[in-house]
């Protein structure tokens, strides 16, 4: 989407810089006390995923036995390597991270437009529009997936990155996002454009979704994030090893049979860093995008 | 109309009364290609029987079997469970954290938002892999650190009881800091002053918390409710991976009941039965509670 | 074609064809010129062996199977299957055969969708489990080929019958059985020493209970293991082998259930007894909790499948010595100590665009002991093949077991009339509702019968299948 928007000036979304109070020393203990609170709070949360890495750098006996491990072990890239090479993950990781940047751009794209007409304009329908795509909010959609897994077929999709990606382009909260954020850009900046001679699709893209960066940001992230993780779909839709995406290709890794943990936790850790990635990298728009989004009234 | 609206007209297709057409055009051409035909399907499948594999019209007779079925009910039950016990809790904490995120007198604001959010960015398959090694009663490291403090391990996932615990805990972990970062962009639409200006009238933390705080955060209190709600309704993805339903269906969730009947018996007329009541259930209890929560006190 | 058990002259010859046949495999990476010859030998071997047995339309002949093979399974069959899958090709250089391990439980939701899509974009061969492939049969038509059709009724007689059956309909054969389950009873024998017990002695498993009671005071170990909470599918294996061992089943032969017969309530009351005893572990049915309990020594017996016998010695290398095994014990004096408790089946998707070469390829590799005996050494997963079982390379007494031949024992089994068991296409809802029934009898105490009447009650209403004598 960032592509779309031609630079302007750095719009800051971090949060409004903290007031200065009055130092002193009860002051210093509240702050000592409710960071330290939050710090264990995060200790608790990140625990797992502490462990999940470490395990990544053990084997399988070491993994199960006890005490648990708490250290770095030197397995991971034994780990890693007999992923790579003995189970094509690299070739996973490639795929989910092709598919999932498309996907980000396209259906940030239709998301986008779609926020806009119906934020923006008064229309023929627009109700009717609208509950439609609230409604694929409630329906659940393990029960669409045969009916979807026939389309495909008809149109001899199967096992390409269409099938996956296409689906879920009209991704209901991005609309929903959208529409909420673009309800706050004024009526006059509109009129003034169009006075201005500026077509319908400039005055998007040229003069609305500037302002809206941080909204954009956020959009991206939850997109990347619901591509990436995406599971039952593309297990059922690609049929080739060449095709799988990273949680097929995990889920592969697990047989009734002995599961080597060791390999497991390095393909599940090497699986969420790119998505930890994206969203360090967004994440200080995410906070001012969802601020000038969602939670308008 | 001025003149350069006109001008505009006569060289594109995109005006002011096309344009909302136009930018919906994708959203409504993807719905029709690959949720229409689903819906319409699986609805119709809810009203057959499937007769040495062929489907037969058997109107409302899989409705009358669900309001028959002990299990639909049980797994009612346990969604209801959720609903009204881990949801709160999750969004309490949330406030928490968000209060405190909002406090000037936090460090580390930075690394502490990233560890709070980072579960979010964990999949299904990656989630169920490493919550299901965590929880494991004789080598998982939870047992291993109560055992550290002298308690005895406990069945996490092989008890009733215990099984109910580690999902709420599950989901808890999962999303809590997800619905903080949402609290958190509201809260700083709170303007400052109000909270100044209380103090100087004598307000506690306490009472600056019910009187400002809370009143400023209720839209976006609605928007994690119903999507809270939702997801709860349609929770899958938890006991699929950690549970399988059980012990004796305790986890059993719509969803989970859904994709069994589906996937396991092949009765997918029944399936889509279960799909749609889920839907209607969805749908009545997002609208009431946009009717209770949204109105303006 | 029952009848029709592969003579002696074609054993000899298939014999022969198994040595060059394992060469054949660990040479394949060799030079192309070498690996072509041994190809024609092999191929000439399998043809030797395809006419001694008059009827037989000679796979081989032809040699015009061209085209790609695609397979689904999982991690163990997956590496047995590809053994097979090098060896067909050499035989039939235009044909690949493609092995896929797509993952369990991945695999059943893969499928189950191609199925339910009118039986569309499945691969060629498809690993199925005893617990879908009658339920595959049953409400997707178009989804699995017709076995019968392609000329598979004549292995029958090769095959356990109950198993073979059980992917059977209207007479019509949809999969040909992989591996089977053949109930195994595996025992420390230093446990059962240090508590004095004579496993000889015990003839039933009322007997067991006593040794159990034995166990724990001498040694505090746990006798065996079960999945109390039935965290897998077949965490209730035992309560089923009990019931088969009765000549019993879920279902009888017309399909109707018989979930609280006596026979049923006997076999629940047995593992109550056991568990009530104070000698029953609760181990996961899933691997790896279910290999540690092995290894870390928690238990004295495992009750499982003959396929045990390969798993122990291959991973546990450092228990050697420590084993002994023998058939399980009768429900009454007397009674079936055999059963076959499940089994996996290799199947064509009626779709499929090359069935022939599909076919011809499942029928290589699972209808012959040299494929079966070279499979076996790679995976040690226990063939259905019963001639298998006999032939002197697989019963080979072992030091592991103190020089007892596992593979031996097993084959007393086929020695018992077994009952043919009537899997039918709602096992899966069966098994479903035998765990929960398990389930509360182990963790809430609750009565087998009436769990198992419950149990009975809400199958019915999901199956619209009736109760037997109800």
């Amino acid at each position: 989407m960032t592509t779309v928007a031609p630079p302007r000036g750095r719009v800051s979304a971090a949060p409004a810089a903290p007031l200065r109070e009055h130092r002193g020393p009860r002051t210093t203990a509240k702050v000592l006390t409710l960071t330290a609170v939050m710090a264990i709070g995060a200790a608790v949360v990140v625990a797992p995923l502490y462990w999940m890495v470490i395990a990544s750098t053990h084997t399988s006996a070491e993994i199960f036995s006890s005490p648990p491990v708490l250290l770095p072990g030197d397995a991971f890239w034994e780990n890693l390597r007999s992923l790579v090479v003995d189970r094509g993950f690299g070739r996973a990781v490639a795929n989910s991270f092709l598919i999932a940047a498309v996907y980000t751009v396209v259906a940030g794209f239709v998301c986008t437009l779609a926020g806009y007409a119906f934020a923006k304009f008064e229309f023929r329908g627009k109700g009717i529009a609208f509950g439609l795509i609230m409604a694929t909010l409630v329906i659940p959609a393990q029960v669409t997936l045969v009916p979807l897994f026939q389309i495909m077929l008809w149109f001899g999709w199967l096992d390409t990155y269409q099938a996956i990606l296409l689906p879920n382009l009209a991704f209901p909260f991005g609309i929903f996002l959208m529409r909420q954020t673009m309800l706050a850009v004024p009526d006059e900046l509109l009129a003034a454009g169009r006075i201005d001679g500026c077509g319908e699709v400039r005055l998007l893209f040229g003069i609305v979704l500037p302002t809206m960066r941080p909204a954009v940001a956020a959009l991206a992230i939850y997109l990347f994030l619901a591509q990436w993780n995406d599971f039952v779909w593309p297990l059922i839709a690609l049929r080739s090893p060449d095709s799988y995406t990273v949680p097929v290709a995990l889920a592969a890794l697990k047989g009734i049979g002995t599961t080597d943990y060791g390999q497991l936790l390095a393909g599940t850790t090497v699986s969420i860093v790119p998505a930890a990635i994206v969203f360090l990298l967004l994440q200080r728009h995410f906070v001012a995008g969802i601020l000038s989004g969602a939670v308008k009234e | 109309m001025s003149t350069a609206t006109l001008s505009v007209r006569r060289r594109t297709i995109v005006t002011k009364n096309t344009a909302p057409y136009v930018f919906l055009a994708p959203v409504l051409i993807l719905f029709v290609a690959f949720k229409l035909y689903p819906y319409v399907y699986s609805f119709w499948l809810s009203l057959t029987r499937s007769v040495g594999g062929r489907q037969e019209f058997a109107g409302a007779e899989n409705y009358v079997r669900l309001l028959q079925d002990p299990l639909f009910f049980k797994a009612l039950g346990n969604t209801a469970l959720v609903l009204l016990i881990q949801v709160p809790i999750m969004l309490a904490l949330a406030v928490a954290l968000a209060v405190g995120f909002n406090s000037t007198l936090l460090r580390w604001r930075g690394t502490l938002r990233l560890a709070f959010f980072l579960p979010i960015v964990m999949g299904l398959v990656a989630y169920g892999i490493l919550f299901s090694t965590l929880l494991n009663t004789q080598y998982g490291l939870v047992n291993w650190v109560l055992g550290g403090v002298g308690i005895e391990p406990v069945p996490w996932l092989g008890d009733p009881m215990w099984a109910r615990v580690s999902i709420i805990l599950a989901l808890t972990w999962h999303y809590t800091g997800y619905n903080a970062v949402i609290y958190l962009a509201q809260l700083q639409t709170v303007p400052r002053e109000l909270y100044e200006a209380a103090s100087t009238d004598g307000a506690g933390p306490w009472r600056r918390f019910v009187h400002i705080t809370l009143p400023g955060l209720r839209p976006a209190i609605l928007l994690t409710v119903v999507l809270s709600t939702i997801g709860t309704l349609q929770l899958f993805d938890e006991p699929y991976v950690l549970t399988n339903g059980g012990p004796d269906n305790a986890t059993l969730t719509i969803g989970m009941y859904l994709y069994q009947n589906g996937f396991r018996y092949f009765d997918f007329g029944y399936a889509s039965t279960i799909a749609y009541a889920l839907a209607l259930l969805v749908a009545l209890i997002s609208f009431a509670q946009f009717r209770l929560l949204g109105r303006r006190s | 074609m029952n009848t029709q058990r592969v003579p002696v002259v074609v054993r000899t010859s298939a014999g022969d064809a198994r040595s060059t046949f394992s060469r054949g495999l660990t040479r394949r990476s060799g030079s192309a010129r070498r690996a072509a010859s041994i190809a024609f030998v092999v191929g000439a071997s399998t043809l030797l062996a395809a006419c001694g047995a008059a009827s037989t339309p000679a796979p081989a002949s032809d040699g015009e199977l061209s085209g790609v093979v695609t397979v689904w399974s999982w991690d163990k069959p997956t590496t047995e299957l590809q053994v097979a899958a090098a060896a067909f090709e050499e035989e039939h250089p235009g044909v690949t055969v493609s092995v896929e391990n797509v993952g369990n439980p991945a695999i059943w939701d893969k499928m189950t969708a191609g199925m339910a899509a009118g039986g569309q974009g499945l691969p060629d061969v498809m690993n199925v489990g005893i617990d879908y492939i009658a339920g595959y049969v049953e409400n997707f038509p178009d989804g699995l080929a017709n076995l019968s059709e392609l000329g598979a009724d004549e292995h029958a007689g090769k095959f356990p019958e109950g198993v073979w059956n059980s992917a059977a309909r209207d007479g019509q054969v949809y999969g040909v059985p992989f591996e089977v389950n053949s109930a195994g009873f595996f025992y420390r024998t230093d446990l059962l020493d240090e508590a004095g017990a004579d496993i000889e002695d015990v003839e039933t498993w009322d007997d067991l209970v006593e040794v159990g009671v034995a166990v724990k005071e001498a040694t505090g170990k746990a006798l065996l293991g079960i999945d109390k909470s039935a965290t897998q599918a077949d965490a209730a294996n035992l309560f089923q082998q009990l019931l088969q061992q009765q000549g019993q089943f879920y279902f009888d032969e017309s399909g109707d259930i018989t979930l609280s017969t006596p026979e049923a309530v006997r076999a629940m009351t047995i593992i109550k007894d056991l568990n009530d005893a104070g000698v029953v572990a609760d181990v996961s049915q899933a691997w790896d909790p279910w290999m540690q309990s092995i290894s870390n020594g928690d238990v004295a017996v495992v009750a499982s499948a003959a396929w045990v016998a390969g798993v122990l010695q291959s991973d546990l290398t450092d228990m050697s010595g420590q084993w002994g095994l023998r058939l399980p014990p009768a429900v009454e004096e007397g009674g079936l100590t055999a059963a076959i408790t499940g089994a996996t089946y290799l199947s064509v998707a009626e779709s499929s665009e090359n069935k022939q070469a599909a076919w011809e390829f499942v029928e290589f590799a699972l209808t012959q002991e040299e494929s079966q005996l070279a499979m076996y050494e790679e995976g040690g997963l226990f063939p259905g093949l019963t001639s298998v079982w006999q032939t002197p390379d697989f019963v080979t007494p072992s030091e592991y077991f103190g020089g007892q031949s596992p593979n031996e024992v097993f084959v007393d089994q086929l020695g018992q009339d077994l009952p043919t068991t009537n899997f039918t296409s709602d096992y899966a809802q069966a098994l479903k509702a035998v765990t929960d029934a398990q389930t509360q009898v182990l963790l809430s105490g609750a009565d087998p019968q009436a769990a198992l009447e419950a149990a009975e009650k809400q199958l019915a209403s999901q199956t619209g299948r009736s109760i037997a004598g109800g």
